[in-house]
């Protein structure tokens, strides 16, 4: 088993190098550099030469690749231009709160497709089944970003100024205004109650898919010889189902772990613009258009890398489930 | 042949001639028979209550011509297409039938796939008679006082937005832009995906190694953060979003296409086509590719839902299509800005795109069920 | 008479399909008796599969339907239509059950020991090490050697052989009173096959333990059974001691299946077949189903044909054509 990890470990190291690779190419190779941000009226030539020479611009493309990779080897990201400070601590700062939402999403998704699309494959055929079916493709069908503007439009402006609900949900930020007001206990409801849209709008697409997955995959295994000899074992449904059946089913629906992450990580962007979610979604592509290249290099190098280190966790999640594979 | 038979033929053509579609509906075959109705009776209905606007097309502007010609040509084909299928040709069932005569007759079985279809013939031909139906230009705006965000009326069925502009028109323009994109950004990565895909397949050893790395490495990407630091540096135009699209999305038909063509490899026809000296590429464009066909087919389907999605995404956040063109994605945006004054100014766009891409994809799973030749029976 | 362990009485088993109702099992009665090993034969599609779930209530349920009338006694209790509870409890524990392919019967996911003390677990309330002991100990009995350290291994590091002596360990963990063993060795080399029946014929000796063995290989029937009953397209058509069915088969088929067996004494000829193949289930022929294929068919075979009791008690045939055959084949 410890072999295999290496073996995963070791295959992931070009990956990660390659991926590198791409993110500077695309991000240098743009018409355009940061000097733009500073330009203003009345700026002579001198001073923008001066300032390309400052960022290290004045050098050839191959000459700041490799720099630039070997400064990243040594941990150190570079200088953001929009936040003036070292894009480390810009990443610090954001980036727990992405991988909060994130990790929140891929668990409520996680946890609702695997009992929907078990429950389904077990009663297939039923009217409850055809029906989930149907809204599942609805949710999948749909845009997150629009979703998160339903929700906010349902569960927060009409819930709160048409329908005079009890309960409403937050629509923006990731705390209250008088947070620091709050007791313990009002803080961690402040929170949580900000976190369930923004939660909410990321998962229940994911939610869709991973159902219609398990559905399928559960399926294909509740057909198999061995569910028949847990039954004819004298076992109860539930356990057949949820003992025998279901951890068998999972084997192929754990790729879609490492196939969601990067799909999770584009829709934060959208979240996080929408709900004002101070993340790494909304740092990236606000550096994107200031064009604040060590920000947006280091950020979609980390999104990108945060995927290949998902399919790990994919892998050994594989061999910790199927010993199949642990015995390889 | 019986005299029978000759008169009910003779009866079903008469009917045909006055509604086609109709006999189709009439024996059952509802697939068929909504489509040629629907598409009979839609054109027509565009001939009669926008009788000034289709002579004021003849020789109007490109988009106008190409709206008459999809008129008149939709009536022709809905009409004869009834008529030929009445008349019928009797080749016997069973002679002759190829794998994807069995697909044909599985898929259209399938209630909800031949629904989604019917969706997407309908919302194409919507998009190319868009200038003939909208109720309004989509660019027109109205008095930007009285006419502003007004609610749901007669007038304005879905609304005006923030320009005053006529909701539903521009709902209707919108549909081309993202129909368009969709196709051909897919149309792209599925020529590039399942070339590379084949070639990866059967050459194997590192040509195979190269192109997988690439293909792993451009999987790990998360799709639109690779999309927007594209297009956010090198600029917008939709040349460049389709361009972006279409080449972000081919690693995942490349995989599905090495895989097909890594089990096809093993099996006796190729093997035999290797045998009798074929070249490499006549083994890959005539017995590979034809054969792995299948599998892509479905992930194209899915894939212009999933592309639909993204180029929506791309416009809400400001990095698509550039107003004043009419876009989905930028009216879902638009409507951001007074979500609980005006609320139909997102609804609507978004559910645009909700049934459009829920249309391919209950066609692409349709697709992936008649294809599938181990769920046939 | 005493009361038969397992009395089958006019069961029918029908899938509701697309393509129309499958008449998979339509009215089938045999009996099992205490410490017997009683065999179904017949080709594949004729019911003998679907007969041996519907006995223990493991076929789903839609598209498979046990219609009303059919009856399953077991010790003199109606357990057609028992209620799960009841039912579970029966199963693994009163009757258990293996199957055909070995490969695929155990789940791959657990440990074998795992599996098999799984069974003690829900029906002896064992602990948990009492029960991996105990699991040991059956691995032992059951002819696998180092049952110690093959106890923690998975499926997938087993041969079909063993695979199929850790099915029959767990089937034997409750001490059952009667063993459903469907096409056991089938899917397994001939000499593993030998040993596999060997070690049935064994446990059912010393345990008491009635079999219900269902193949299409008379070769295995004779080896191992006391009983028989023919199956064709999903009915009884011959029933008999093995001794009877093989010297002196009452029903044009069951002749035919005989006649198909490669024997020593008519090594050279031609190996007879019967033509043709079982016939489609959603439409069986009127009258006799195998009339078709039957190479004596003739006069009165149009007629739907019951099963006739003939001289010995427990030996029948479905042929109207039996007595008259016999007559021919006695002088």
């Amino acid at each position: 088993m410890t072999r295999y990890i290496i073996r995963r470990l070791l295959s992931a190291i070009p990956l990660v190098l390659g991926i590198a690779t791409i993110v500077f190419f695309a991000v240098n190779l743009a018409p355009g550099d940061p000097t733009l941000y500073f330009l203003s009226p009345g700026m002579t030539q001198d001073v923008i030469e001066q300032m390309r020479i400052n960022f290290g611009l004045d050098q050839p493309v191959h000459v700041r690749y490799l720099r630039w990779l070997g400064a990243m080897l040594t941990g150190d990201f570079g200088h953001s231009i929009s936040h003036s400070r070292p894009v480390l601590e810009v990443l610090v700062d954001f980036l727990p709160n992405t991988l909060i939402l994130s990790a929140c999403a891929l668990f409520v998704a996680f946890l609702f497709g695997i009992i929907i699309g078990t429950i389904q494959a077990v009663r297939q055929y039923s009217i409850m089944d055809s029906a989930m079916s149907v809204v599942l493709l609805f949710f999948y069908s749909m845009p997150s970003f629009w979703l998160a503007l339903m929700l906010i439009l349902t569960l927060s402006l009409f819930a709160r100024n048409v329908w005079d609900l009890p309960i409403w949900f937050p629509a923006s930020g990731i705390v209250s205004v008088d947070y620091d007001f709050l007791t313990f206990g009002e803080k961690v409801r402040d929170r949580v109650m900000h976190l369930v849209l923004p939660t909410l709008s990321l998962a229940l697409v994911l939610t869709a898919g991973i159902a219609r997955y398990m559905r399928g995959s559960m399926l294909e295994v509740i057909r198999q010889d061995y569910v028949r000899t847990a039954k004819a074992k004298g076992l109860s449904e539930a356990v057949v189902v949820f003992k025998h059946a279901l951890r068998n089913a999972l084997i192929p629906v754990i790729t879609l772990v490492g196939l969601y992450i990067p799909v999770l990580f584009s829709g934060t962007i959208f979240i996080e613009t929408i709900f004002a979610w101070p993340g790494m979604g909304r740092t990236i592509y606000d550096a994107i258009f200031i064009r604040d290249y060590p920000l947006v290099m280091a950020g979609t190098f980390f999104f990108a890398s945060m995927v290949v280190v998902a399919n790990l966790i994919a892998d050994v999640l594989y061999a910790v489930i199927d010993p199949r594979i642990r015995y390889e | 042949m019986s005299d029978g038979f000759l008169v009910a033929r003779r009866r079903w053509r008469v009917v045909s001639a006055a509604l086609p579609g109709l006999p189709q509906l009439l024996t059952g075959r509802w697939g068929t028979g909504w489509t040629v109705l629907l598409t009979w009776l839609g054109c027509l209905w565009v001939l009669t209550a926008r009788y000034e606007r289709v002579i004021g097309a003849l020789g109007g502007a490109w988009d106008q011509s190409l709206a008459l010609v999809t008129l008149v040509v939709s009536l022709i084909v809905a009409w004869t297409w009834s008529w030929r299928d009445v008349s019928g040709s009797d080749r016997p069932l069973g002679i002759g039938v190829s794998q994807w005569d069995l697909a044909a007759r599985a898929f259209s079985k399938n209630h909800t796939a031949v629904a989604g279809l019917i969706v997407i013939i309908a919302l194409y031909l919507v998009a190319l008679l868009t200038p003939l139906l909208a109720p309004y230009d989509p660019a027109f705006q109205g008095n930007l006082i009285t006419e502003r965000y007004v609610g749901l009326s007669t007038v304005h069925p879905l609304g005006t937005d923030n320009y005053a502009r006529d909701v539903l028109s521009r709902l209707l323009y919108g549909a081309r832009i993202s129909l368009a994109i969709g196709f051909v950004a897919v149309s792209i990565s599925v020529t590039i995906g399942t070339l590379l895909g084949a070639v990866a397949g059967f050459m194997g050893g590192i040509v195979d190694g190269l192109i997988m790395r690439f293909v792993d490495i451009v999987i790990s990407f998360p799709r639109l953060v690779l999309l927007i630091t594209i297009i956010g540096l090198f600029g917008s135009s939709i040349f460049m979003i389709v361009a972006v699209l279409g080449l972000t999305l081919w690693p995942g038909t490349a995989r599905i296409v090495r895989g097909e063509v890594l089990s096809l490899r093993e099996r006796e026809f190729i093997q035999a086509a290797t045998v009798l000296g074929y070249s490499k590429r006549r083994i890959i464009l005539r017995h590979l590719i034809p054969n792995a066909l299948g599998p892509v087919i479905v992930a194209a389907t899915l894939g212009i839902g999933n592309t639909i999605v993204l180029e929506a995404g791309l416009s809400f956040l400001g990095l698509g299509v550039q107003p004043p063109t009419p876009s989905w994605g930028t009216m879902v945006a638009v409507g951001r800005d007074d979500l609980l004054g005006a609320w139909w100014l997102s609804t609507f766009p978004g559910l645009a795109i909700v049934f459009t891409v829920l249309a391919f994809n209950l066609v692409g799973d349709g697709l992936r069920d008649a294809l599938d030749p181990r769920l046939r029976t | 008479m005493m009361e038969p362990m397992l009395r089958v009485q006019d069961l029918r088993t029908y899938f509701f399909t697309d393509q129309g109702v499958v008449k998979a099992v339509d009215g089938v009665s045999f009996e099992v008796n205490e410490g017997e090993t009683l065999g179904i034969v017949g080709e594949s599609g004729c019911g003998k599969t679907v007969t041996s779930l519907s006995v223990l209530g493991l076929l789903p349920e839609p598209p498979a339907q046990i219609m009303a009338g059919s009856s399953v006694k077991f010790l003199g209790d109606e357990i057609i239509g028992a209620d799960e509870g009841r039912m579970r409890n029966l199963r693994g524990n009163k009757i258990s059950m293996i199957f055909q392919e070995p490969m695929s019967s155990l789940n791959p996911v657990y440990s074998v020991g795992d599996q098999i003390a799984e069974v003690l677990r829900v029906h002896r309330r064992m602990g948990r090490k009492e029960a991996r002991d105990e699991a040991i100990r059956l691995l032992d009995e059951v002819g696998i050697p180092a049952p110690d350290r093959r106890v923690a291994e998975y499926p997938h590091q087993l041969s079909g052989g063993m695979r199929q002596r850790v099915m029959i360990a767990m089937a034997l963990s409750c001490e059952p009173k009667l063993l459903i063993a469907d096409e056991p060795t089938t899917a397994l080399d001939v000499t593993i096959q030998a040993q596999i029946l060997e070690l049935l014929e064994e446990l059912s000796l010393s345990h008491g333990m009635a079999v219900l063995l269902i193949t299409h290989d008379l070769g295995v029937v004779a080896e191992v059974c006391d009983r028989v009953v023919v199956m064709y397209a999903g009915q009884v058509i011959e029933t008999g001691t093995v001794n009877e069915i093989f010297t002196e088969p009452a029903h044009p088929y069951t002749r035919g299946l005989l006649a198909s067996l490669p024997s020593v004494t008519n090594s050279g000829r031609r190996l007879n077949s019967i033509s043709g193949t079982v016939p489609n289930p959603v439409d069986w022929p009127r009258g006799c189903r195998f009339r078709e294929r039957c190479p004596e068919a003739g006069d009165g075979c149009e007629e739907e044909q019951a099963l006739v009791t003939l001289e010995s008690a427990g030996r029948s045939s479905r042929c109207c054509k039996t007595e008259a055959v016999n007559l021919t084949g006695a002088g």
